[in-house]
């Protein structure tokens, strides 16, 4: 099954975002 | 989230089409989560704060959607991210297939709000956009906020008075 691929860094997220020019999704979630 | 809203494929779909995802643990003690509330305080989980490519807060929310008014919600940030890019006719074109496609979801008066502005926008501050849009807004949704916010209308159309709550 394709899941979504979630970075773990915060500077590669903007990184890849201002490069594809894309929107950044941050996802904060409390495990549990 | 994870059990059903993230695993559909609509929404995969729209992540892998237009978003960059980032996941942090509210919890973990990550270095990035102080930079990643991007200077507003974070006081429940799920919050989710979608920025365009330049860092630019577009929206932030906080609590679960199923699957359908999670992906009307991401297209509500794309039409944002256009409208306040200045993008007017782009903004409206993605109001207008939020309005017509997300009838039963919760984003769904807010487009009605926001295409007519964008509508009023692209056309170079044409009325009879904002008014279609917040003439249906303030029928479809008598309680709403947004519907609240667009009753201006129809005192300025001199239709109806003003109606306090």
């Amino acid at each position: 099954m394709e899941t979504i691929d979630w970075l773990r860094s915060l500077g590669e997220a903007r990184a890849r975002a201002a490069t594809e020019g894309r929107l950044l999704l941050t996802y904060l979630y409390a495990p549990g | 989230m994870d059990a059903v809203t993230y695993p559909h494929d609509s929404v995969i779909a729209t992540i892998e089409n237009g978003f960059v995802p980032f996941a942090i643990d509210m919890l973990g003690r990550h270095p990035d989560f102080k930079e990643a509330c991007a200077g507003g305080r974070v006081m429940w989980g799920p919050t989710l704060i979608v920025a365009d490519s330049r860092g630019r807060e577009v929206r932030r929310w906080v609590g679960w959607l199923p699957p359908s008014s999670f992906v009307a919600e991401l297209a509500f940030c794309r039409a944002m991210a256009e409208q306040n890019s200045g993008n007017f006719a782009e903004a409206l074109a993605a109001f207008n297939e939020i309005v017509d496609r997300d009838t039963a979801t919760a984003i769904h008066p807010e487009a009605l709000y926001w295409q007519g502005i964008a509508g009023f926008l692209a056309a170079n501050k044409d009325m009879s956009a904002l008014k279609r849009s917040w003439t249906r807004l303030v029928a479809d949704y008598p309680g709403n906020r947004f519907a609240t916010h667009a009753s201006v209308i129809e005192e300025q159309m001199g239709q109806a008075p003003y109606r306090d709550e």
